[in-house]
């Protein structure tokens, strides 16, 4: 990893590239496994860590210290909110005070982060390859490895440009700075945009002033330059995201570059007005080194990110929500009710849950949006809404197990294993229909192609077929009009006949060809069909609910079926076992 | 999208026109619901000049249906191109809303 000192241009860009990749694959790894371990026990553990601000402050500034980047433990905690490990409120301040955390490394030079990354890559890689402990803990392990490949994407980064401040161009530029300070201030704003640290920069500031390249004045600039960069990258990086993680983004791009425009503007009036500025300050009460008077400026700027972000305290989450709003999948995925149930009375907290259920229901229709003719959602829109009910879905089951290990009366059973068989059937219809969405829009897409009008009219009819149970089931479960439910229940039951012609028909046909996707798709198809007829409301159905324990993964044993939601014997129906 | 509503004796002539999906669904749902009398045992589509229909489309004809089931009829369709008749097999609604062979005498256009 310490490439620095030979760096040509071409390994540079190389480094660079490689920096960056490492860092997204590693981010994206440290958000899927974040939400793989996501359950309630985890974030119950996790809020005790940050049940106070002090806690959070603590846990931030600790954070800070060890990723050595306020960039990288940005993006780290954006994952825990991600994954709902973390409210947003205590996401802030972990944020505002893992930049204060980044000053304690520049002061313990000796400390290596080379050798830290390569710790937590291998320990992680090697724990997660021979799937180390329990199968729960593989997502941990996936996880640090990820955060480990996460940092040494940062460190690349570094590396890649560590080179630049030795060129002999980049020194004669720097000289030419002459006493410009708005032009010391843009250099650290777009060093910091390729210098992936601000520690880092200062430490070339002071080399730049040992040699008298730069002025302290220009050099603090460049510093405060580097705050406002911080937050120029964190938009840059996660320009992509929406919701919850571009609201972290805007916060950390707010106090840095606040704290960064707010010490730069005092530089310059100081030097307008001649008022003694805060290196005056320094100079004069605490040390004339010009290495520690940068390194002092640098905690003041850190320090006044918290200051920032705790004088505005509970507003910034209102702001925020206004300069990027929730997504209707993030939303989805946060529970309304169950939350609140501490403390209810079993069969209260049983409604909570099917309300809670009811919400999955209605969304499942969305899902499909992207494939449909009059659908306003694109692919990865109905991906994460298809996540977002599988991370709702995972909530509901962690209520119910931990209803069942308590005592309840014989209606509140019933209703407790009715919501479990029913919550496994949408759990597999979330699954089937993200599956279809996907096979279906692969299938269009060949179709068009191949001019296949057939294989078109085929996958219109199958999207809006689907589209349209769902939309009744989402009917029937705010209704429960038996005539609505015995209605659904006809168009998706004895379906067998019609499918086995359509599949004859998709044989027969010579424009369809060989056309193995198109069977899969009308088996995934066949199979959403006959689980909408699993999820139908329970009560409404003229039964107990328990007969739609048949194939989704029951085994009629109550104490089996809650104490392990993930045992699931997936459902076969001919068409999958033919495929 | 042009719906026009035409009363039979035992029910009602529903004649669509153009695309039924999302942007008229619902106003069409509503037509039929106040052209419907409790005595209306049959609802009819006519679907000859329907050119489109999407999934809000066929909410609308399991609605209707559900209507006339509720008042001890059915619904049934006539002049399906051979898309929407596929459109409606496929969707399962065979047997929700089935063929009616033969247009009825009083659905003729007026000369």
């Amino acid at each position: 990893m310490n490439t620095a000192e030979h760096l040509t241009t071409f390994p540079a860009i190389a480094i660079f590239l490689a920096g960056l990749a490492f860092f997204f694959h590693g981010l994206d790894g440290v958000k899927e496994s974040l939400k793989s371990m996501a359950g309630r026990s985890l974030r119950q553990r996790i809020e005790r860590f940050t049940s106070t601000g002090a806690l959070a402050a603590l846990w931030g500034f600790i954070l800070g210290a060890l990723a050595q980047s306020s960039t990288a433990a940005s993006f780290i905690v954006t994952g825990f909110v991600s994954s709902r490990l973390l409210t947003l409120r205590r996401a802030l301040t972990m944020i505002a005070w893992a930049n204060l955390g980044t000053v304690v490394l520049p002061f313990i030079a000796s400390f290596d982060i080379r050798t830290a990354i390569a710790m937590i890559l291998g320990v992680g890689g090697l724990l997660a390859t021979f799937r180390a402990g329990r199968e729960f803990l593989l997502p941990a392990w996936r996880g640090l490895f990820m955060l480990g490949l996460l940092m040494l994407g940062l460190q690349f980064l570094k590396d890649a440009t560590s080179g630049i401040p030795d060129e002999p161009w980049f020194r004669q530029f720097a000289q030419t700075l002459g006493d410009s300070l708005v032009f010391g201030f843009v250099v650290g704003i777009a060093s910091r945009l390729v210098i992936q640290s601000t520690s880092a920069i200062v430490v070339i500031v002071v080399t730049f002033v040992n040699s008298g390249i730069l002025t302290d004045s220009q050099a603090a600039m460049m510093v405060h330059g580097a705050g406002v960069g911080v937050g120029a990258t964190v938009l840059l990086m996660g320009r992509s995201s929406h919701g919850l993680p571009r609201q972290l983004a805007y916060f950390q791009a707010i106090i840095n570059s606040g704290a960064g425009a707010i010490l730069a503007l005092e530089v310059l009036t100081t030097k307008l007005t001649g008022i003694p500025s805060l290196m005056d300050l320094i100079r004069n009460t605490i040390t004339s080194d010009s290495s520690r008077m940068l390194a002092i400026v640098y905690v003041v700027q850190q320090s006044l990110c918290v200051g920032i972000a705790e004088l505005c305290g509970g507003r910034w989450t209102q702001w925020l929500n206004r300069l990027s709003p929730p997504t209707d999948a993030q939303n989805l995925a946060t529970p309304m009710y169950i939350d609140q149930g501490a403390g209810v009375d079993s069969t209260s907290f049983l409604d909570m849950i099917a309300r809670e259920q009811a919400r999955i229901v209605e969304r499942l229709p969305d899902i499909l949006d992207c494939v449909r003719s009059d659908g306003e959602r694109t692919m990865a829109e109905c991906n994460h809404m298809a996540e977002s009910c599988k991370s709702l879905g995972a909530e509901i089951h962690h209520a119910l197990r931990e209803l069942s290990q308590t005592r309840l009366d014989r209606q509140d059973a019933e209703q407790l294993l009715a919501l479990d068989i029913k919550q496994r059937a949408v759990d597999q219809l979330v699954t089937e229909v993200a599956h279809f969405a996907r096979a279906s829009l692969d299938e269009r897409r060949t179709s068009e192609t191949g001019s296949d009008s057939d294989g078109n009219a085929l996958l219109f009819g199958m999207t809006e077929g689907l589209h349209l149970v769902l939309s009744q089931l989402v009917e029937c479960d705010r209704s429960r009009v038996p005539s609505d439910v015995s209605m659904l229940l006809m168009i998706v039951s004895d379906r067998g006949d019609l499918m086995e012609q359509l599949r004859a028909d998709i044989a027969a046909s010579t424009s369809h060809g060989a056309r193995p996707g198109l069977q899969y798709t009308l088996a995934l198809f066949e199979r959403a069909m006959w689980l909408v007829g699993k999820a139908v409301p329970a009560a409404a159905n003229g039964n107990d609910g328990l007969d739609g324990l048949d194939g989704i993964g029951g085994t009629g044993d109550t104490d089996s079926t809650l104490n392990d939601p993930t045992n699931q014997t997936p459902a076969t129906s001919n068409s999958l076992q033919h495929t | 999208m042009n719906e026009s509503i035409k009363s039979i004796p035992d029910g009602v002539v529903v004649v669509l026109t153009g695309r039924l999906d999302s942007k008229n669904a619902a106003e069409t749902l509503t037509m039929i619901r106040a052209a419907m009398s409790p005595s209306a045992k049959r609802v009819v589509f006519d679907f000859n000049a329907l050119v489109f229909m999407a999934s809000a489309g066929l909410g609308v004809l399991v609605q209707s249906a559900g209507l006339a089931k509720a008042n001890g009829g059915s619904a049934h369709h006539f002049g399906a191109s051979p898309a929407i008749i596929q459109l409606l097999r496929i969707a399962g609604l065979g047997s929700v809303i089935t063929p009616y062979q033969v247009q009825p005498e009083s659905t003729k256009a007026p000369a």
